[in-house]
């Protein structure tokens, strides 16, 4: 049997038709489902070492969490395996994240599927997915995006609990009067707290506000 | 804003009515105008103040206050539609920067001189004249600034003094008149009150009051005209008259600056609401097109494989297809207008199950009558599609039932085939995102989505394990009463 590959990927018919693909082309192309990453890992324990085809957002684990692709690299890595991204989307951060943790490249999946397949195949032979010139590109992307990160951190944790309540209602898409009926308090109270949420998180708009939430890490993307 | 029951709403201005405001205004201001001509006819202040200076402080007090209504006033009309806002501001502008100073001017130059005798007469016509522009306030295709305004109405003003130095005779004509002033102070009165009925007309409680201000004002200087002559010196009673005046006026336009900055506030933070709606809808959208954008590439993966020959499960392959293509039209159709109605819960469940039979499932289908809801019709037809589909899948060729009845209450449908089932324990596993059975091909077609789209009618989906084997899924729903509509139907149909 060939050069093993392990995919990773939470949309099966994407993986399924992945693996059909590779083994057509003579690899020993297996799937796993990624109910969380102890699962993942050990099933890399469990097969020769080769490549592994890794989705970049693996959806919800059972306990509720969301499962990011690029925490579990290292720990691949560790194992000896190398690892591909693949992606739904352009989420630079999330790439720079992986290629940062050791990652060989990445591919878009809205990418031709052909295309896919022979850039899976080129990393399975062991071709090298990008130049010194672009892993520095992403190495420098991902100290940008992680400073960015510790900063949005650093202004959310200025929120005391209920303001983070308040602010998650807000990111839910709930109007300013459901979330005073929600808390029993008035209108003017909830108005005091999202101005201090604002006044806090250093920003001029209800809009700026939801959007430097929904960039913090730790939360669905 | 829905439901605000039981609380009052602090932040809303409370709308007093008008007129009694303006009544008790009118009763304050009376009362005040008396105390201050009692105060300054008593012998103490005929003979124990410096009337002279005290008349200039209050004069420049005046001017001041003035100037501040100016500003107020412009910004009330920039912040708002107020129209009358600019003409009131230009004629304060007026007030506070020509005709005060004129009035007082007179105590330290040469009283006669005609230049500034054109000038008390001209700045206050033109004062007057904008006050009843204001009350009329004319609609305009264009805006206009107060500052056009004012700056035009002081051109006037420096052309009448140029027309007293060149012709000073002309100017006398008139100004030696005491008739002109008492008319003057007389159209002062009469557009003050003019400003305070409209305005009370219009609901304006603070624009009245700028109104009262304005008429005080001009019964003040009615009084000065008929007392001294017009040259005299300001005198204490006038000088303190008009800061009244003033003040009420000023007393007006901060109120009236109030509640246009609470509107404009209030209109703000509902902009930032609507934008931040806006922006979380847009993210949902985002990530359903994430989710579309993963399906595709599934899809297209497929396409390519069925194009190659050397496949031979095209079989199975086709039945992932049609679960994914099945998984993506829910997904779209849970964010499409999914319209509420009441509807027979019967009909969705033989519609389907009609269906499948066409397509060659060996399906048994039992519904009591009268199972009605209320909720997605077509969120129901999802659930049950992806339900069916799963039983095709993971128990081909097993016979499904379903049955429908009132249960506790609600309505329960049961879909049961006799197919591997679920490990016991680990019936809600199958509700996490892309769980499937271990030797199924097929995807963990979202009976988590399933469970959303139920959610939202106040329905549950509970998966089981059946005795002896295969699986069971438990769909319940509200059960609610016949309407009424329909109940006539029914009892005319069964009269008929």
């Amino acid at each position: 049997m060939g050069f093993t590959v392990l995919i990773v990927d939470d949309h099966e018919l994407f993986s399924t038709s992945l693996r059909m693909a590779l083994r057509a082309h003579g690899l020993d192309a297996h799937q796993v489902t990624p109910s969380g990453f102890d699962v993942i890992l050990r099933q890399a324990e469990e097969l020769p070492n080769g490549l592994i085809v890794l989705d970049l957002d693996l959806g919800k684990a059972p306990d509720g969490g969301w499962l990011h692709g690029p925490d579990v690299v290292t720990g691949l890595r560790e194992r000896g395996w190398k690892v591909l991204i693949v992606s739904g989307s352009q989420d630079q951060p999330g790439i720079a994240a992986a290629i940062a943790a050791g990652a060989i490249g990445s591919v878009l999946k809205t990418s031709s599927f052909g295309a896919l397949l022979e850039t899976v195949i080129a990393a399975a032979e062991g071709r090298s997915l990008m130049t010194e010139a672009q892993h520095q590109s992403w190495l420098a992307l991902d100290r940008t995006y992680r400073a960015k990160e510790r900063e949005l951190a650093r202004r959310l944790s200025r929120l005391s609990r209920r303001e983070q309540e308040v602010l998650e209602l807000l990111a839910e898409g709930h109007r300013a009067a459901a979330i005073a009926e929600h808390f029993v308090v008035s209108m003017t109270t909830v108005r005091t707290q999202i101005r201090s949420i604002l006044t806090k998180l250093e920003v001029s708009s209800q809009l700026e506000a939801v959007a430097l939430l929904r960039q913090a890490p730790d939360r669905e993307p | 804003m829905s439901a605000q029951r039981g609380r009052p709403l602090s932040d809303t201005p409370r709308l007093r009515r008008p007129w009694r405001v303006v009544s008790a205004d009118l009763l304050v201001v009376s009362g005040a105008g008396l105390l201050i001509v009692f105060l300054t006819w008593s012998a103490w202040a005929r003979y124990a103040l410096p009337s002279d200076q005290i008349s200039l402080v209050l004069a420049t007090t005046a001017a001041a206050c003035a100037a501040m209504g100016a500003v107020l006033a412009a910004v009330v009309h920039r912040m708002s539609t107020n129209r009358g806002a600019a003409w009131i501001s230009a004629a304060l502008t007026m007030y506070g920067v020509v005709v005060v100073p004129a009035i007082t001017i007179g105590t330290t130059v040469d009283r006669g001189a005609p230049v500034v005798m054109a000038i008390r007469f001209v700045a206050p016509v033109i004062m007057i004249t904008l006050l009843f522009i204001a009350v009329w306030s004319p609609p305009r295709r264009h805006a206009i600034r107060p500052l056009t305004i004012s700056l035009a109405g002081l051109s006037v003003v420096v052309a009448a003094a140029v027309l007293a130095l060149v012709a000073p005779g002309a100017t006398e004509l008139v100004t030696s008149n005491a008739g002109s002033w008492i008319g003057l102070a007389c159209s002062l009165c009469l557009a003050g009150f003019a400003l305070a009925l409209v305005s009370v007309a219009r609901g304006s409680a603070p624009l009245a009051r700028v109104g009262i201000g304005m008429a005080v004002i001009g019964l003040g200087y009615a009084y000065k005209v008929s007392k001294h002559a017009p040259v005299n010196e300001v005198g204490l009673t006038y000088a303190s008259v008009r800061l009244l005046g003033v003040l009420v006026m000023l007393v007006g336009l901060v109120q009236l600056a109030r509640v246009t900055l609470q509107i404009a506030h209030e209109a703000h933070l509902e902009h930032q609401e609507e934008l931040r709606l806006a922006k979380v809808g847009l993210a949902r959208v985002e990530e359903r097109d994430h989710e579309l954008r993963n399906g595709i590439a599934g899809l297209a993966g497929m396409t390519h494989l069925l194009v190659d020959s050397n496949i031979d499960d095209s079989g199975s392959l086709c039945v992932t297809v049609s679960a994914e293509l099945a998984r993506l039209e829910s997904m779209l159709a849970n964010s499409a207008e999914n319209t509420r109605s009441v509807y027979l819960t019967g009909s969705v469940i033989s519609d389907l199950t009609a269906l499948r039979k066409r397509a060659g499932m060996n399906i048994h289908c039992e519904v009591e009558d009268d199972l009605w809801t209320e909720g997605s019709r077509n969120a129901l037809a999802q659930v049950l599609t992806n339900v069916l589909a799963n039983c095709a899948r993971h128990a081909p060729g097993s016979p499904v039932r379903v049955w429908a009845f009132r249960w506790r209450g609600r309505i329960r449908i049961c879909v049961s085939d006799s197919g591997p089932g679920v490990p016991p324990g680990q019936e809600d596993l199958a509700f996490a995102r892309g769980t499937r059975g271990e030797h199924s091909q097929g995807q963990g077609l979202g009976l988590h989505i399933c469970r959303e789209l139920l959610a939202a009618d106040g329905a549950t989906i509970e998966l089981c394990s059946a005795v002896p084997t295969g699986a069971t899924v438990v769909v319940e729903l509200p059960l609610i009463a016949r309407p009424r509509a329909h109940a006539d139907v029914a009892a005319v149909a069964s009269a008929g």
